[in-house]
């Protein structure tokens, strides 16, 4: 690959201190360099969150994005990857940083026994919080900002900028400087995503603390999600003058699509000390999105509003808010304060070329419905109220319908301009008669802000239930989970019954790929903590548990479905990887989950495309769709007893095999182009610029 | 009970015999009213003549109107497998009874099946079994629920909420379970005391529910714990205001 550079320089200032035990206290070499992002209700800390407008000291700080006022987990939470060791039992520690906000904000910080707990006002500019205590063996440290004020006109409760954190032994603390010799990468689009077809460009960050320049020897290798190296470069040298911190921009094509992680190794030398250092970061390309045509490459993103500047880098769909605590928010900020959802509000939305396409209108979880306080009623009211179902501790509860249809109003009067599809209640149990008068609610007022507007039921009973019981005009498709195959036919049966191109949209497909794997989480190393590239056996074993659950689960399970009558989407979400906590989207590692780009080749998300059925011809057999702009995705494999070594591809029709990240994978033999299979696996084949009749003809053949 | 009584003046002072509105419906397949009974035998007043088989002669209690099965002293009753008992794909069903309970606990109490008592775990569980949920010990009632499965190539089970939350201990009341495979209802509905209490939609829709097992009443892998009574089998699914008016005119 090709690579351009260039250098510029910083300087770090500051009275000489006493030695700075934290390493990347200032974050200048990058969020993924020493720090990880812990896992809060689907947000994350990526390398987007360096502010290199606002700083203190060096290069950047983090800018930590605060939730909603009233949301009960304020702020982004941040701890070191590594535990450092202290010396001496119980010795005396001075921890200090600086922080700024543009609201008034909660910051803590946790070290071990030792903890600051301040109030950031605007006004203050930047302050330095500092704590004392002792400290005694291993720790880590943990960041967390948390929104004080309920603000009607911000998205956000607020902003918080932490830098130049510092750890001294004694009761003092001086001007700060890097604790070691640093070096990192920095990729600085939202979630590390890069478009095919335009630069990769990742900045090489270095500093270091010694009285004198100090070079960096280093070599960069580029892995893809198996552990594979597709590219590097070794023994290269970055000098950097005492004081000071450099950047190399290092930018290559990005040809190839996939995930991949860039690792730094090498040696920081100066004249007194020389310190070894490895780094790594990973980031993905992916096929930008297309508007209007189904985007086989989509993806599908439920995260918290903080992480919309992420899905929009996807120019995708959001579904705002995943947890009940979360729909708390929703309800609360939408039911009483509306103009918290004015213009103010979205500006992100109001920024994006194309549609958002999915919202909901309230979530359950917890078998509790997450309404404000003064939506419920003490008592049942004839026409007034909505009786829920009994629960265990709650007993039967009485949901004010007027509470109901102004939190759809006013849902409906500022979501309608951007959203076209509403999924009704997510993980409920409300079933039968309630369920259907929530919908019957949402569809009145809905549709009365756009008529357009498409209502989808959350799963098949309910969906059954409101077109069979309350009307077939009440529902416009079927939004259910397709994490196992029963449950996906389950789905199809169900709409049938509506019609036989009733759409049918997917979530929560990668689970069992990613969370039941033993090998293959995405990024190209063991599963076990050791951090170790694959290598050998073990990236064999990983490569071959990829193809098999590839087939397995998402071919032969949901391909039938993806390119079926009725799928119209495949939504992948609640990445739960190995290594990474129950329902984490992130690794051991702190790696956003790479599955969601990997998989969305299957995606077939909205916008001009369709299903087309099922392909049953005397070579291959399979299902495809036609994705819009007169290009076609089928996914076939060999029929049973073709034992060939591929199909030569006509030269007439412009078809590709692809791998699933979108790569042109056809095989050229003899001037000539090949569909190659694997015994029993699928593949992929694209079509582009031709007639629906000449790709049937050919799969058919 | 007032319809037996009804009938047995009216065909007192017409000095005729006169079938009762309900057993006119040629799709009543089993009537049994527990009052008539020879030699264990529970007569079928539906004139399909199912009789049912009575496993012990001390299976009989006071009732909800004259005698009824006493399933918790270990009694239950078999109708013999007939032709006349099948029910041709896209028949619905409906299973009508009074029932007292008398535990505070249930585990697989058994009401009505033709599954040839094989669970719905068994892939070769075909036919409908009216029955209490349960697990591995008894469920209080706050816990257990009734449960109406059906299988047939296409297989859905309906749960209720709680059955405390519809009926308490030692208290008679009507339950109804209505299999309607009609496409515009593909119901499951369980009503109680003239109330529907339940709906599900069957997705799965069976085939066909016919099996050649004898029908079971009174008993799962446990007895119910209590009384039945005025056991009505209909080989159709009855309408809400039938169900509506059946325990309007029996209560």
């Amino acid at each position: 690959m090709k690579k351009s550079a260039v250098i510029l320089s910083f300087f770090f200032s500051g009275l000489v201190s006493a030695q700075n035990l934290l390493w990347n206290s200032g974050f200048d070499t990058g969020v993924y360099a020493l720090w990880k992002s812990a896992y809060q209700d689907g947000r994350l800390v990526d390398d987007n969150d360096l502010d290199f407008q606002v700083f203190h000291d060096g290069l950047c700080s983090l800018r930590l994005t605060t939730w909603e006022g009233n949301y009960p987990w304020s702020g982004y939470q941040i701890s070191t990857e590594s535990t450092f060791p202290v010396e001496g039992e119980g010795q005396s520690y001075t921890v200090s940083a600086w922080v700024k906000s543009d609201r008034k904000i909660t910051f803590s910080l946790i070290l071990g026994g030792l903890k600051i707990q301040s109030q950031v006002l605007p006004e203050e500019g930047w302050k330095k919080v500092t704590a004392t205590g002792n400290l005694s063996g291993k720790n880590s440290l943990i960041l967390q900002a948390s929104g004080l004020e309920f603000d009607s006109e911000q998205l956000h409760a607020g902003h918080l900028w932490v830098d130049s954190l510092q750890l001294e032994k004694g009761l003092t603390t001086g001007g700060w400087r890097p604790a070691a010799a640093e070096i990192g990468l920095i990729c600085l689009p939202p979630a590390h995503i890069y478009y095919a077809g335009e630069p990769v460009e990742i900045l090489l960050v270095a500093g270091h603390p010694y009285p004198e320049t100090a070079t960096f020897r280093y070599s960069l290798r580029l892995r893809d999600c198996f552990g594979q190296l597709v590219w590097s470069k070794e023994n290269q040298i970055l000098t950097v003058e005492a004081g000071k911190y450099q950047k190399k921009l290092l930018s290559f094509p990005s040809e190839k699509k996939g995930i991949f992680r860039l690792e730094i190794e090498g040696e920081a030398i100066s004249r007194t000390k020389a310190e070894k250092f490895r780094r790594e970061v990973p980031f993905y390309v992916v096929l930008p999105p297309e508007p209007g045509n189904w985007n086989p490459y989509g993806l599908y993103l439920q995260m918290t509003v903080p992480a919309m500047e992420r899905a929009s880098r996807l120019g995708l769909y959001w579904n705002n808010l995943l947890s009940s605590a979360g729909a708390i928010t929703e309800w609360n900020k939408v039911y009483y304060q509306d103009s918290f959802l004015g213009e103010k509000f979205l500006p992100r939305l109001k920024a994006g070329k194309e549609r958002y396409h999915l919202r909901y209108i309230g979530n359950i979880a917890s078998s509790s419905f997450p309404a404000p306080s003064k939506a419920w009623s003490e008592k049942e009211i004839p026409g007034e109220t909505l009786t829920l179902p009994e629960e265990k501790k709650q007993g039967f509860r009485y949901l004010k319908l007027s509470a109901y249809r102004e939190y759809l109003e006013n849902s409906g009067k500022f979501y309608s301009p951007y959203i076209n599809f509403w999924q009704i209640i997510d993980e409920t149990n409300f079933r039968g008669k309630v369920y259907l008068s929530l919908v019957e609610e949402a569809v009145r007022i809905l549709k009365k802000h756009n008529p357009e507007a498409k209502i989808l039921a959350t799963y098949p009973q309910n969906m059954a239930y409101v077109y069979l019981r309350g009307g077939k005009e009440l529902v416009d498709g079927l939004y259910d989970l397709g994490r196992e195959n029963k449950r996906a036919v389950y789905a199809a049966k169900a709409a049938e019954i509506a019609s036989a191109y009733f759409p049918v949209f997917f979530y929560d497909c990668s689970l069992p790929f990613n969370y039941f794997s033993t090998s293959f989480h995405g990024w190209g190393k063991s599963v076990t903590l050791s951090q170790e590239t694959l290598t050998g056996k073990e990236a064999e074993k990983a490569q071959e548990e990829f193809r098999q659950r590839l087939n397995e689960v998402l071919c032969r399970n949901l391909a039938p479905l993806a390119a079926g009558v009725h799928a119209t989407a495949i939504c992948l979400y609640h990445a739960r990887l190995p290594g990474g906590k129950a329902q984490s989207a992130f690794d051991t590692w702190g790696h956003p989950a790479a599955e969601l780009i990997i998989f969305s080749t299957l995606n077939s998300l909205f916008g001009k495309g369709k299903s087309l059925g099922v392909i049953s011809g005397k070579l291959m057999e399979g299902y495809w769709c036609a994705t819009g702009g007169n290009k076609y995705l089928a996914i076939v494999r060999p029929v049973s007893d073709f034992s060939g070594k591929g199909i030569q591809l006509p030269e007439n029709l412009a078809l590709k095999q692809l791998d699933f990240f979108g790569n042109d994978v056809t095989e050229k033999r003899n001037g000539k182009s090949w569909i190659v299979f694997s015994p029993f696996s699928f593949t992929l084949i694209q079509a582009s610029s031709i007639s629906e009749k000449q790709m049937q003809a050919f799969l058919q053949q | 009970m007032r319809k037996k009584i009804q009938a047995i003046l009216i065909s007192f002072f017409l000095g005729v015999s006169v079938s009762q509105p309900a057993e006119s419906d040629s799709s009543l397949i089993v009537h049994l009213d527990m009052d008539q009974v020879e030699n264990n035998q529970v007569k079928d007043l539906s004139g399909y003549q199912h009789h049912a088989l009575l496993n012990s002669n001390k299976g009989l209690a006071q009732g909800k109107f004259h005698q009824a099965l006493d399933c918790a002293s270990g009694s239950f009753l078999t109708i013999p497998f007939k032709e006349s008992l099948r029910l041709p794909a896209g028949t619905g069903l409906s299973i009508c009874l009074w029932l007292k309970l008398d535990a505070a606990a249930v585990r697989w109490a058994g009401l009505v099946k033709n599954d040839g008592g094989k669970s719905t775990a068994y892939r070769e569980f075909k036919g409908f079994n009216l029955e209490s949920n349960g697990s591995s010990s008894p469920l209080p009632l706050s816990e257990a629920s009734w449960r109406f499965s059906v299988k047939g190539k296409g297989a859905e089970t309906l749960n209720t909420g709680p059955i405390s939350q519809y009926v308490a201990q030692g208290n008679w009341f009507h339950l109804v379970a209505v299999y309607d495979p009609s496409p515009h209802v593909r119901g499951l509905l369980l009503y109680l005391n003239g109330e529907l209490i339940e709906d599900h939609i069957m997705i799965d829709l069976p085939e066909d529910i016919s099996t050649d097992e004898n029908w079971i009443i009174g008993k799962d892998l446990t007895f119910f714990p209590g009384l039945i009574d005025e056991v009505k089998i209909f080989r159709r699914a009855l309408a809400a205001e039938e169900v509506r008016t059946m325990y309007s005119k029996e209560k």
